[in-house]
């Protein structure tokens, strides 16, 4: 149901294609790549034509670039990133742990893993950006409310993978266990995590975008800091180039934290 | 039948002390499938296998065979009987005392095949040095010393089943329990795996109990064949073979091989 | 082989394929019968644990533990829930909510659906533009929000358009995996057979991608209606999230609270709804 299809997989797939690693394939991969940025550049760049869209909505491509560099050399900059980044790193820390901890917790007696995987699920569904106002009154403004309304959300996705990914353990890798004497610790760890790591990858993979994606929007919806506050600042001011510019560099970022993630979570077998 | 067949349920004498003999006294196994159904698996089952013994497990499909396999090594609790080894009580499984190889493998396809071979004693805890040279020697053992940082992926069928082995080797168990160690092979390399085995644990004396559905390894191999019948399964028959092991190709070749061989096969389509 | 495969399989398939997995060895028929008292059990457990959870709120709210001002409790919520589902200002909000989030849906979900075939079966195409799609994927949507706010205006035609952003990237890496999934021998046969281009498309492409599809539509579900209670949120005046906004900032928690479970319990609705329906046309598979 929540299952999600990863690069990881995606990637694996696509070895089987024989023309794959030949130089022209991959001339015309990149032909076609920045086909597409030159079709994106140009539309831009006639959409900021005299007449054309207003620069309050679409400014122009070359002042984004200059905000851009702008905003890459101001110190303050970094130090907004720097609490946008600790909020989404602490509050994916929490939501694993937490996540991985009670899956594994529940999964030791079936019937609470069967009591607990559609509450989760429902969990996953809940849309807790509607709570977001009153987790301002619980907890305040500060980061310590984007961090805990960000681990909610990923929590849930996260331990139902987990309780799914154990529940489906193939039996055989169980009997393994049982017949040469593992513990309940060994099981998990020896055993049952590595049978289930795929399903539970792909919680983590789902939990880490809804980290990123709840941050910003948290620190967009109320707050003092951080680069989603940026951006709600320069909207507000009609610094619109601005805007664009720290979107941008979020992009960047959250980009840069996915394929840390990536690599963190890479089986180390292919 | 030639004075080969023994009355059922006898237990053979042996020099041997009973020392680490695995005994299986009036065994029954009961499933209940529902709440108010059950089902006899393996019924009134008395059996000793000796230390050093190979031993050969065959019956029709369903006869409880692995049933009688997994009670052996404490997997299943019998219903009724008791299971003892070395004079004590099975209660769970002892990879020490009996360590498993199942039909399907079932190597962790996470781990490499080092870390495989070296699983169990790893469950039994111990260094980490001590836990990677003892797999080291038995994947040497079963000639797989070269695929150690391989994964089990990319080993076929055979080579999968002898890391199978390793693993259970490693623990030194005084009982290996083989349970269709060979039957998801294909024809030829069932029959190389499966002569290069024989001689190898006959070599080291390891205690054997394997379960097969093979005419040919269950007597070819074998010191004693154990005959099941059909459900709820009880010993039909034992066999005691006289040509000592280990034996060469061509003992298929003999009389003795060939008269077994019929009288089993005659046996399995008269339980049928 | 089966460990890494991509793990998109529906949630009813896996009892079933467990229960099936489980007899190896001895255990032939132990467990027939088991898992329907197992299934009833859990239901009450799951019960119980809901009704706890809402009597310890109210219990807490009472003694004063948590403050009701701000963590409302459950029979304030009842009450208010009386008043607000009468207000015809809130019911067309909410109305309006689920106009935008089925367009939502329908949008991305075609838009995605096109796309996941096309990079499905291109390689060339996939190959270029796919890693895009999954790095879509990764980063926060929610960067584009004030974008989508500067084209769309204030209003509900904001969030359709960012619902459907959100649907699209999910729907079209799932039914690219879909396809993936299908595996090579399924096109053998096919065109040993001489099956026609139609022929493999209903026959063996969209029943072996079956699975990335629905849970690609799935999260098209989630994801458009999030989406769309986002934008409203953050933006819009209108709809289900500007009342929530609008009650939350006045620190009426009860009437916030009475409409955020009302949300939730229609997306957790439609989205089990959804699971029932895709074990349904997906039975074969079990």
């Amino acid at each position: 149901m929540t299952a999600q299809v990863t690069r990881a997989d995606a990637d694996m797939k696509k070895r089987k294609s024989p023309s794959r690693g030949s130089t022209t394939h991959r001339l015309r991969v990149w032909g076609l790549r920045l086909a597409l940025v030159t079709v994106i550049v140009a539309l831009w760049l006639f959409a900021n034509r005299p007449g054309g869209i207003s620069p309050l909505i679409l400014p122009e491509l070359g002042k984004v670039a200059q905000s851009f560099v702008d905003l890459v050399i101001t110190p303050d900059t970094w130090r907004q990133a720097g609490i946008t980044v600790f909020e989404m790193v602490v509050a994916f820390s929490i939501a694993a742990v937490v996540g991985l901890g009670t899956g594994f917790a529940l999964s030791r007696n079936r019937i609470s893993s069967r009591t607990a995987e559609p509450l989760f699920a429902w969990g996953y569904l809940f849309p807790f950006v509607l709570l977001y106002p009153l987790f301002l009154l619980w907890v305040g403004v500060g980061i310590q409310s984007k961090i805990a309304y960000a681990a909610t959300g990923a929590f849930f996705p996260i331990a139902y993978n987990t309780i799914r990914g154990l529940r489906s353990i193939d039996e055989r890798y169980l009997k393994v266990g049982k017949a040469f004497g593992a513990s309940a610790f060994q099981m998990d760890i020896d055993v049952k995590l590595g049978a289930a790591r795929p399903m539970i990858l792909s919680g983590l993979r789902i939990g880490s975008s809804i980290v990123t994606i709840s941050v910003v929007l948290a620190e967009l919806l109320g707050s003092n800091a951080g680069l989603g506050h940026e951006i709600e600042q320069a909207s507000s001011r009609f610094q619109i180039a601005n805007s664009y510019a720290v979107v941008v560099l979020l992009i960047v970022i959250a980009a840069v934290l996915q394929a840390g993630l990536e690599r963190l979570l890479k089986p180390r077998h292919k | 039948m030639p004075g080969m067949t023994l009355p059922r349920n006898s237990v053979p004498e042996r020099a041997h002390p009973t020392m680490s003999q695995l005994v299986l006294d009036r065994v029954s196994v009961t499933y209940a499938p529902k709440p108010d159904e059950t089902l006899l698996a393996c019924s009134d089952i008395s059996l000793t296998i000796e230390p050093g013994e190979f031993v050969t497990i065959i019956g029709p499909s369903g006869c409880g065979k692995s049933t009688l396999l997994h009670c052996m090594g404490g997997m299943l609790p019998p219903s009724e009987g008791s299971v003892t080894f070395a004079g004590k009580q099975v209660l769970k499984p002892n990879p020490r005392d009996a360590a498993f190889v199942f039909q399907d493998y079932s190597l962790f396809p996470w781990k490499s095949v080092l870390e495989n071979a070296g699983m169990g004693l790893k469950f039994a805890g111990g260094s980490r040095q001590a836990i990677t040279q003892q797999a080291r020697r038995q994947l040497d053992f079963v000639g797989l010393s070269q695929f150690a940082e391989r994964y089990p992926r990319e080993l076929s069928g055979g080579m999968q089943q002898r890391v199978a082995i390793a693993r259970a080797l490693a623990l030194e168990p005084k009982v290996l329990l083989m349970d269709e160690p060979f039957g998801a092979l294909d024809e030829q390399s069932r029959r190389s795996l499966g002569s290069e085995m024989a001689r190898i644990l006959a070599d080291a004396g390891q205690t054997v109990v394997l379960i097969t559905h093979s005419l040919d390894e269950a007597v070819f191999w074998a010191d004693r064949i154990i005959v099941m019948s059909p459900r709820p399964g009880t010993i039909a028959e034992e066999i005691r073979l006289e040509t000592p092991r280990p034996r060469d190709l061509d003992f298929m070749t003999t009389k003795e091989f060939q008269d077994i061989r019929v009288h089993l096969f005659e046996q399995i389509q008269l339980h049928r | 082989m089966k460990h890494d495969a991509a793990p998109v399989a529906a949630g009813r398939a896996t009892l079933a394929d467990r229960e099936r997995v489980a007899p190896a060895g001895p255990g032939d028929t132990r467990r027939l019968g088991k898992p329907e008292r197992e299934r009833k059990q859990a239901l009450l457990w799951r019960i119980g644990f809901l009704v706890a959870a809402v009597l310890l709120w109210e219990f807490l709210a009472r003694l004063g533990v948590i403050d009701p001002r701000f963590a409302s409790q459950p029979t304030a919520i009842a009450a208010s829930a009386r008043e607000i589902f009468t207000d015809p200002a809130v019911l067309g909000a909410i109305g309006e909510t689920l106009v935008a989030v089925i367009a939502a849906f329908a949008i991305g979900t075609a838009i995605g659906m096109l796309v996941g075939v096309v990079l499905g079966f291109n390689r060339l195409l996939r190959d270029a533009y796919f890693p895009i799609v999954t790095v879509l994927l990764g980063i926060p949507k929610s960067v584009f929000l004030p974008i989508v706010v500067l084209f769309f205006g204030l209003g509900t035609g904001a969030g359709v358009a960012f619902a459907s952003l959100l649907a699209f990237v999910h729907v079209a890496v799932n039914v690219v995996a879909g396809i993936d999934m299908v595996e090579k021998k399924y096109y053998d046969v096919a065109r040993a057979y001489q099956a026609n281009a139609w022929h493999r498309f209903t026959q063996v492409i969209v029943p072996g991608a079956a699975p990335g599809i629905f849970a690609g539509l799935w999260h098209g579900i989630r994801n458009g209606f999030v989406g769309v209670v986002i934008a409203q949120m953050f933006v819009s005046a209108a709809g289900i999230g500007y009342y929530v906004r609008v009650y939350s900032n006045n620190f009426q928690t009860d009437e916030a609270m009475a409409l955020v479970l009302a949300a939730a319990i229609l997306v957790i609705a439609s989205g089990a709804g959804w699971g029932v329906l895709e074990a349904r046309l997906t039975r074969w598979r079990s």
